[in-house]
Protein backbone atom coordinates (compact mmCIF):
# COMPACT_ATOMS: atom_id res chain seq x y z
CA UNK A 1 0.00 0.00 0.00
CA UNK A 2 1.30 3.41 -1.17
CA UNK A 3 0.55 6.61 0.73
CA UNK A 4 0.17 10.12 -1.02
CA UNK A 5 0.59 13.38 1.03
CA UNK A 6 -1.95 15.61 1.82
CA UNK A 7 -2.65 17.87 -1.56
CA UNK A 8 -5.73 19.71 -0.70
CA UNK A 9 -4.12 22.26 0.69
CA UNK A 10 -1.16 23.13 -1.19
CA UNK A 11 1.32 21.20 1.37
CA UNK A 12 2.96 17.90 0.18
CA UNK A 13 3.63 17.09 3.73
CA UNK A 14 2.39 13.82 5.28
CA UNK A 15 3.37 13.88 8.44
CA UNK A 16 2.55 11.97 12.00
CA UNK A 17 4.48 13.09 14.53
CA UNK A 18 3.40 16.89 14.70
CA UNK A 19 0.96 18.64 17.01
CA UNK A 20 -1.43 19.13 14.22
CA UNK A 21 -0.65 15.53 11.91
CA UNK A 22 -1.94 15.61 8.54
CA UNK A 23 -4.34 12.64 9.34
CA UNK A 24 -6.95 13.40 6.31
CA UNK A 25 -7.33 13.53 2.77
CA UNK A 26 -4.28 10.55 2.75
CA UNK A 27 -4.29 9.05 -0.84
CA UNK A 28 -3.97 5.11 -0.48
CA UNK A 29 -3.30 2.91 -3.44
CA UNK A 30 -3.10 -0.76 -3.19
CA UNK A 31 -1.21 -1.85 -5.64
CA UNK A 32 0.45 -5.22 -4.73
CA UNK A 33 -1.99 -7.93 -4.54
CA UNK A 34 -2.07 -11.36 -3.26
CA UNK A 35 -3.89 -14.28 -4.21
CA UNK A 36 -5.58 -15.33 -7.27
CA UNK A 37 -5.19 -11.60 -9.02
CA UNK A 38 -1.74 -11.68 -8.38
CA UNK A 39 -0.51 -15.08 -8.82
CA UNK A 40 -2.76 -16.69 -11.14
CA UNK A 41 -1.35 -19.06 -13.33
CA UNK A 42 -2.86 -16.76 -16.84
CA UNK A 43 -2.01 -13.74 -17.06
CA UNK A 44 -5.23 -12.25 -18.56
CA UNK A 45 -8.00 -14.34 -17.41
CA UNK A 46 -10.96 -14.23 -19.57
CA UNK A 47 -14.01 -13.22 -16.58
CA UNK A 48 -16.89 -14.28 -19.40
CA UNK A 49 -15.67 -17.69 -18.25
CA UNK A 50 -16.19 -16.62 -15.00
CA UNK A 51 -19.96 -15.27 -14.79
CA UNK A 52 -19.81 -12.41 -12.10
CA UNK A 53 -16.63 -11.74 -10.53
CA UNK A 54 -16.51 -10.36 -6.82
CA UNK A 55 -13.87 -9.03 -4.70
CA UNK A 56 -14.62 -8.63 -1.24
CA UNK A 57 -11.97 -6.60 0.98
CA UNK A 58 -12.30 -6.54 4.69
CA UNK A 59 -10.40 -3.88 6.38
CA UNK A 60 -9.34 -4.40 10.13
CA UNK A 61 -10.49 -2.38 13.01
CA UNK A 62 -8.77 0.76 14.65
CA UNK A 63 -6.28 -0.91 16.70
CA UNK A 64 -4.17 -0.47 13.05
CA UNK A 65 -3.77 3.08 13.72
CA UNK A 66 -1.31 5.00 15.75
CA UNK A 67 -1.96 8.08 17.78
CA UNK A 68 -0.63 11.97 18.11
CA UNK A 69 1.92 13.02 21.42
CA UNK A 70 -0.16 14.21 23.90
CA UNK A 71 0.34 17.30 26.01
CA UNK A 72 2.28 15.01 28.51
CA UNK A 73 5.29 13.57 26.90
CA UNK A 74 5.36 9.70 27.36
CA UNK A 75 1.78 9.12 28.36
CA UNK A 76 -0.16 7.16 25.95
CA UNK A 77 -2.31 8.99 23.50
CA UNK A 78 -5.85 9.20 23.56
CA UNK A 79 -8.02 6.84 21.43
CA UNK A 80 -11.20 6.89 22.32
CA UNK A 81 -13.36 7.05 19.26
CA UNK A 82 -10.77 6.39 16.89
CA UNK A 83 -11.80 5.42 14.01
CA UNK A 84 -10.91 5.57 10.30
CA UNK A 85 -12.97 6.24 7.01
CA UNK A 86 -12.57 5.29 3.16
CA UNK A 87 -14.13 7.63 0.87
CA UNK A 88 -13.83 7.79 -2.73
CA UNK A 89 -13.21 3.94 -3.47
CA UNK A 90 -12.30 3.38 -6.73
CA UNK A 91 -10.98 0.62 -9.28
CA UNK A 92 -9.21 0.50 -12.27
CA UNK A 93 -8.70 -2.69 -14.15
CA UNK A 94 -6.59 -3.39 -17.30
CA UNK A 95 -8.62 -4.96 -20.01
CA UNK A 96 -6.88 -7.24 -23.10
CA UNK A 97 -8.77 -7.66 -26.03
CA UNK A 98 -7.33 -9.79 -28.60
CA UNK A 99 -8.96 -8.55 -32.74
CA UNK A 100 -7.79 -12.65 -33.66
CA UNK A 101 -10.31 -14.52 -33.40
CA UNK A 102 -7.77 -17.93 -32.70
CA UNK A 103 -7.64 -17.05 -28.71
CA UNK A 104 -10.97 -17.31 -28.66
CA UNK A 105 -11.52 -20.27 -30.36
CA UNK A 106 -8.94 -22.23 -28.75
CA UNK A 107 -10.23 -21.41 -25.59
CA UNK A 108 -13.68 -21.98 -26.46
CA UNK A 109 -12.46 -25.73 -27.37
CA UNK A 110 -10.64 -26.42 -24.34
CA UNK A 111 -13.64 -25.23 -22.27
CA UNK A 112 -15.56 -28.02 -24.37
CA UNK A 113 -13.45 -30.65 -23.73
CA UNK A 114 -10.99 -30.87 -20.52
CA UNK A 115 -11.83 -27.41 -19.33
CA UNK A 116 -9.45 -24.68 -18.20
CA UNK A 117 -7.22 -24.91 -15.59
CA UNK A 118 -6.12 -21.61 -13.58
CA UNK A 119 -3.31 -21.93 -10.85
CA UNK A 120 -2.85 -19.75 -8.27
CA UNK A 121 -1.56 -19.41 -4.41
CA UNK A 122 -3.87 -18.60 -1.89
CA UNK A 123 -2.83 -17.68 1.95
CA UNK A 124 -4.46 -19.84 4.82
CA UNK A 125 -4.45 -17.62 7.90
CA UNK A 126 -4.47 -19.30 11.38
CA UNK A 127 -4.86 -16.74 14.60
CA UNK A 128 -3.69 -18.43 17.64
CA UNK A 129 -5.50 -17.75 21.25
CA UNK A 130 -3.13 -15.13 22.89
CA UNK A 131 -0.50 -16.69 25.08
CA UNK A 132 2.18 -15.26 27.78
CA UNK A 133 5.59 -15.26 26.75
CA UNK A 134 6.89 -18.14 28.68
CA UNK A 135 9.93 -20.34 28.44
CA UNK A 136 7.75 -22.83 26.26
CA UNK A 137 5.69 -22.17 23.71
CA UNK A 138 4.10 -24.30 21.20
CA UNK A 139 1.69 -23.40 18.65
CA UNK A 140 -0.44 -25.89 16.72
CA UNK A 141 -2.44 -25.81 13.18
CA UNK A 142 -3.73 -27.91 10.41
CA UNK A 143 -3.82 -27.29 6.82
CA UNK A 144 -5.14 -29.47 3.85
CA UNK A 145 -2.98 -28.81 0.65
CA UNK A 146 -1.78 -30.78 -2.27
CA UNK A 147 0.65 -28.44 -2.99
CA UNK A 148 1.89 -26.61 0.86
CA UNK A 149 4.53 -24.13 -0.44
CA UNK A 150 5.32 -21.96 2.42
CA UNK A 151 4.83 -21.11 6.01
CA UNK A 152 5.08 -17.79 7.67
CA UNK A 153 5.05 -17.52 11.48
CA UNK A 154 4.83 -13.51 13.03
CA UNK A 155 3.57 -12.78 16.41
CA UNK A 156 1.53 -9.50 17.25
CA UNK A 157 0.87 -7.96 20.25
CA UNK A 158 -1.74 -10.16 22.83
CA UNK A 159 -3.60 -6.69 23.20
CA UNK A 160 -2.84 -3.97 20.47
CA UNK A 161 -3.86 -0.94 21.98
CA UNK A 162 -3.27 2.38 20.01
CA UNK A 163 -0.41 3.92 20.58
CA UNK A 164 2.53 6.00 19.95
CA UNK A 165 4.00 5.59 16.16
CA UNK A 166 6.78 3.23 17.01
CA UNK A 167 9.29 5.50 15.21
CA UNK A 168 11.75 6.65 17.86
CA UNK A 169 10.67 10.55 18.94
CA UNK A 170 7.45 10.38 17.94
CA UNK A 171 6.01 10.34 21.93
CA UNK A 172 8.63 13.07 22.91
CA UNK A 173 7.00 16.41 22.55
CA UNK A 174 10.98 18.34 22.48
CA UNK A 175 11.72 16.23 19.70
CA UNK A 176 8.73 15.82 17.92
CA UNK A 177 8.44 15.87 13.77
CA UNK A 178 11.17 13.57 12.96
CA UNK A 179 10.71 11.43 9.96
CA UNK A 180 11.84 8.07 9.46
CA UNK A 181 14.73 9.59 7.28
CA UNK A 182 15.72 12.10 9.80
CA UNK A 183 16.24 9.28 12.50
CA UNK A 184 17.85 6.91 10.52
CA UNK A 185 20.37 9.82 9.64
CA UNK A 186 20.91 10.36 12.86
CA UNK A 187 23.00 7.29 13.23
CA UNK A 188 20.27 5.94 15.46
CA UNK A 189 21.42 1.97 16.46
CA UNK A 190 18.49 1.28 18.43
CA UNK A 191 17.35 2.05 22.14
CA UNK A 192 17.72 -0.01 25.23
CA UNK A 193 15.16 -0.10 28.18
CA UNK A 194 12.02 1.79 28.11
CA UNK A 195 9.85 -1.19 27.68
CA UNK A 196 6.49 0.96 27.79
CA UNK A 197 5.68 2.03 24.42
CA UNK A 198 5.12 5.02 25.30
CA UNK A 199 7.87 6.65 27.00
CA UNK A 200 9.48 9.65 25.86
CA UNK A 201 12.72 7.45 24.83
CA UNK A 202 10.81 4.64 23.27
CA UNK A 203 11.13 3.90 19.45
CA UNK A 204 13.63 2.30 17.30
CA UNK A 205 13.43 2.34 13.05
CA UNK A 206 10.19 0.97 12.92
CA UNK A 207 8.15 3.06 11.41
CA UNK A 208 4.70 1.56 12.15
CA UNK A 209 1.86 1.62 14.25
CA UNK A 210 1.79 -0.90 17.70
CA UNK A 211 -0.79 -3.55 16.02
CA UNK A 212 1.83 -4.81 13.38
CA UNK A 213 4.74 -4.93 15.96
CA UNK A 214 6.45 -8.56 15.71
CA UNK A 215 7.95 -8.77 18.87
CA UNK A 216 9.85 -12.03 19.82
CA UNK A 217 12.64 -10.35 22.18
CA UNK A 218 14.31 -12.87 24.45
CA UNK A 219 13.75 -15.78 21.75
CA UNK A 220 16.55 -18.46 22.43
CA UNK A 221 14.98 -20.91 19.71
CA UNK A 222 12.41 -21.15 17.04
CA UNK A 223 11.04 -24.31 15.21
CA UNK A 224 8.82 -25.80 12.84
CA UNK A 225 7.31 -29.29 12.47
CA UNK A 226 5.13 -30.82 10.23
CA UNK A 227 3.46 -34.13 10.93
CA UNK A 228 6.00 -34.59 14.06
CA UNK A 229 9.14 -34.20 11.29
CA UNK A 230 11.35 -31.27 12.14
CA UNK A 231 12.08 -29.49 9.21
CA UNK A 232 15.84 -28.70 10.69
CA UNK A 233 17.51 -31.14 12.53
CA UNK A 234 17.74 -28.96 15.47
CA UNK A 235 16.03 -25.49 17.05
CA UNK A 236 17.07 -22.28 15.24
CA UNK A 237 18.09 -19.19 16.89
CA UNK A 238 17.92 -15.85 16.02
CA UNK A 239 20.56 -15.23 13.50
CA UNK A 240 19.73 -19.05 11.73
CA UNK A 241 16.06 -17.99 12.28
CA UNK A 242 16.81 -14.54 9.92
CA UNK A 243 18.99 -16.49 7.40
CA UNK A 244 16.15 -18.74 6.89
CA UNK A 245 13.43 -16.10 6.57
CA UNK A 246 15.85 -14.23 3.81
CA UNK A 247 16.72 -17.57 1.69
CA UNK A 248 12.60 -18.45 1.94
CA UNK A 249 12.29 -14.73 0.80
CA UNK A 250 14.27 -14.96 -2.44
CA UNK A 251 17.51 -13.73 -0.95
CA UNK A 252 19.56 -16.62 -0.84
CA UNK A 253 23.35 -16.08 -2.78
CA UNK A 254 22.90 -12.45 -2.41
CA UNK A 255 25.09 -9.91 -0.96
CA UNK A 256 24.20 -8.94 2.40
CA UNK A 257 25.49 -5.56 1.74
CA UNK A 258 23.63 -3.78 -1.32
CA UNK A 259 19.60 -4.66 -0.43
CA UNK A 260 19.48 -7.77 -2.04
CA UNK A 261 19.99 -6.48 -5.07
CA UNK A 262 23.51 -8.10 -6.12
CA UNK B 1 21.76 -6.96 7.81
CA UNK B 2 20.72 -4.46 5.02
CA UNK B 3 19.21 -7.10 3.05
CA UNK B 4 16.27 -7.58 5.25
CA UNK B 5 12.93 -6.83 5.43
CA UNK B 6 12.80 -2.93 5.71
CA UNK B 7 15.56 -0.77 5.88
CA UNK B 8 14.76 0.12 9.73
CA UNK B 9 15.51 -3.76 10.52
CA UNK B 10 19.69 -2.86 11.44
CA UNK B 11 20.42 -5.47 13.82
CA UNK B 12 19.22 -8.71 15.18
CA UNK B 13 17.69 -7.02 18.09
CA UNK B 14 15.79 -4.79 16.23
CA UNK B 15 14.28 -7.94 14.03
CA UNK B 16 13.98 -9.80 17.25
CA UNK B 17 11.89 -6.97 18.85
CA UNK B 18 9.89 -5.57 15.73
CA UNK B 19 10.21 -7.78 12.26
CA UNK B 20 10.03 -11.47 13.69
CA UNK B 21 9.07 -13.95 11.17
CA UNK B 22 9.82 -17.24 10.78
CA UNK B 23 9.37 -18.53 7.23
CA UNK B 24 10.42 -21.66 5.35
CA UNK B 25 9.70 -22.29 2.36
CA UNK B 26 8.60 -25.71 1.07
CA UNK B 27 8.91 -25.35 -2.65
CA UNK B 28 12.11 -25.19 -5.15
CA UNK B 29 12.27 -21.05 -4.72
CA UNK B 30 12.29 -20.11 -8.50
CA UNK B 31 10.97 -17.02 -10.30
CA UNK B 32 8.79 -16.64 -13.41
CA UNK B 33 7.07 -19.32 -14.84
CA UNK B 34 4.15 -21.12 -12.56
CA UNK B 35 4.95 -24.62 -10.73
CA UNK B 36 2.98 -26.85 -8.44
CA UNK B 37 5.75 -27.25 -6.33
CA UNK B 38 4.88 -27.78 -2.40
CA UNK B 39 4.47 -30.28 -0.13
CA UNK B 40 1.62 -32.61 -1.04
CA UNK B 41 -0.77 -33.38 2.05
CA UNK B 42 -1.84 -36.83 0.39
CA UNK B 43 -5.08 -35.96 0.70
CA UNK B 44 -4.39 -35.86 4.46
CA UNK B 45 -4.20 -32.95 6.92
CA UNK B 46 -0.56 -31.30 7.14
CA UNK B 47 -0.33 -30.87 11.22
CA UNK B 48 1.97 -28.10 12.19
CA UNK B 49 3.51 -26.93 14.50
CA UNK B 50 5.50 -23.74 15.64
CA UNK B 51 8.12 -24.23 18.94
CA UNK B 52 9.20 -21.35 20.68
CA UNK B 53 11.64 -21.11 23.55
CA UNK B 54 12.64 -18.06 25.59
CA UNK B 55 14.96 -17.00 28.24
CA UNK B 56 12.21 -16.40 30.55
CA UNK B 57 8.99 -15.80 31.37
CA UNK B 58 7.37 -12.66 31.53
CA UNK B 59 3.74 -11.12 31.62
CA UNK B 60 3.66 -9.98 28.02
CA UNK B 61 0.78 -11.85 25.75
CA UNK B 62 1.35 -12.14 21.83
CA UNK B 63 -0.89 -13.53 19.60
CA UNK B 64 0.66 -16.37 17.14
CA UNK B 65 -0.21 -16.17 13.40
CA UNK B 66 0.94 -19.23 10.96
CA UNK B 67 0.33 -18.42 6.81
CA UNK B 68 0.44 -21.31 4.91
CA UNK B 69 1.29 -20.40 1.43
CA UNK B 70 -0.80 -22.95 -0.86
CA UNK B 71 -1.17 -23.50 -4.38
CA UNK B 72 -4.52 -24.25 -5.69
CA UNK B 73 -6.49 -25.23 -9.24
CA UNK B 74 -9.30 -23.41 -10.22
CA UNK B 75 -10.61 -25.50 -12.86
CA UNK B 76 -13.33 -24.03 -15.34
CA UNK B 77 -15.44 -25.74 -17.36
CA UNK B 78 -18.50 -25.12 -20.02
CA UNK B 79 -20.91 -23.03 -18.32
CA UNK B 80 -19.17 -21.38 -15.80
CA UNK B 81 -18.62 -24.34 -13.59
CA UNK B 82 -15.84 -24.06 -11.45
CA UNK B 83 -14.08 -25.74 -8.95
CA UNK B 84 -11.06 -25.35 -6.99
CA UNK B 85 -8.52 -28.20 -6.44
CA UNK B 86 -7.18 -27.96 -2.63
Amino acid sequence: MTAVDDITAGAPIFETLSASPSDTNSRFMVNNWLGWLSTCSCPCPDTNDLNLVEIEITFDSEKILWGSHTATAGSAPVSTGAGYTLSDILFTISKIGFTDPLYYNLKASKLLSSGLSLGYQTYVTSKQAVFTKGTSVNVLTTVNSTSLDQLICVLQPGVPNISALQLFGSNNLANAIQTYNQVAASGYVGQSGATDANAVTAGDLFNQSYYFKSDTTGLLASSIEINNTPLMPQPLDDAQVYNETLIARGFNRKSLSCLGKS
Amino acid sequence: MSASIHPGCASLSLFLKYYFAHIVSLENIQQGDFYKLGLDGKLSALNIAWKMTFAGSSLETFTPYIYAKCTRIMMVNEGHAITVVV
